[in-house]
């Protein structure tokens, strides 16, 4: 690469100091974003995994705090955050194709992404019988099985 | 004839050296989309496996990852989002960062975390594949 003499002043190359975020740029860079935050996620999963994986007691550990209320919220965020990150990496690659290359396909195909991540996640938390805040509640299930067994 | 006027030693082959494309990136664009369609499949069995797993004890998150299927789901999804991820983070370095010494270190530095996190997480799912239980 040839190296142009650049000062620092200058604006970065996607240029967020310069421009207003219309919805295409701001689909862009929330990508951008949500990539940065899932790297951080994947490096803590799996350094997890490898702790986890150790013995039975780190295993508890971690999946007591899991199952902590906001831990648990926090996840099906994630979660939303993998579907929306998915949807939008198969965005670029039928860009790459020559698909969808304007901008009223632009802001549908965003919509869509949005669209499909929100329903994914409900999708997937309705299967999971709720969510895992549930569980939390299921803790204080036997109670109600007793009473039922009573009547 | 402009060799003349600024009465140079340097060749004009010397000058044109080192301005045209780089001859890489196209390497970069499409193991990028490539990855991306990888992790389709390999996502879904990640969130299956939480979804499958999100109850169970040490032992049966232990066979659960020992069978063969898993094992090999588990180092491919490892390798293929490291990878992706690595090609990610530099494009974004490479954008945002404009110290040369400073972008180079960081793009190096994550290669490398990334290969020894890679290869710590390799060797956990095979031991636990490896490992004789019951």
């Amino acid at each position: 690469m040839s190296e142009v003499k650049s000062t620092p002043e200058r604006p970065l190359s996607p240029h967020l100091q310069v421009y207003r975020l219309p919805y295409n740029a701001l689909m862009s860079i929330s990508g951008r974003g949500v990539g940065i935050i899932l790297s951080v996620v994947l490096m803590v999963l799996l350094g997890g995994f490898i702790y986890v994986a150790q013995n039975a007691e780190n295993y508890d550990q971690v999946m007591a705090l899991l199952k902590l209320p906001y831990v648990s919220w926090g996840l099906w965020g994630l979660v939303f955050l993998t579907f929306f990150y998915l949807g939008n990496g198969i965005r670029h690659v039928l860009w790459d194709i020559g698909i969808g290359l304007n901008q009223k396909a632009g802001i549908a195909s965003g919509n869509i992404v949005l669209l499909l991540a929100t329903i994914l996640t409900l999708v997937l938390w309705q299967f999971s019988c709720g969510c895992w805040s549930a569980q939390v509640r299921d803790q204080d299930a036997p109670v109600q099985e007793e009473v039922e067994n009573v009547r | 004839m402009s060799a003349k006027k600024n009465q140079t030693i340097q060749t004009p082959l010397a000058k044109a050296k080192g301005l045209g494309s780089a001859h890489e990136g196209v390497h970069h664009w499409l193991m990028h989309k490539v990855t991306t369609l990888m992790n389709i499949p390999l996502v879904a069995w990640l969130l299956y496996t939480v979804f499958h797993l999100k109850e169970a004890n040490y032992t049966e998150f232990t066979t659960y990852m020992a069978q063969p299927f898993h094992s090999i789901a588990a180092i491919l999804f490892v390798m293929v989002t490291l990878y992706h991820m690595a090609l990610e983070l530099q494009v974004v370095y490479e954008d945002y960062i404009s110290c040369r010494i400073l972008r180079m270190f960081k793009v190096w530095g994550m290669k490398i975390f990334f290969f020894v996190l890679g290869v710590a997480t390799i060797f956990t799912i095979l031991s636990l594949g490896f490992t004789v239980t019951g």
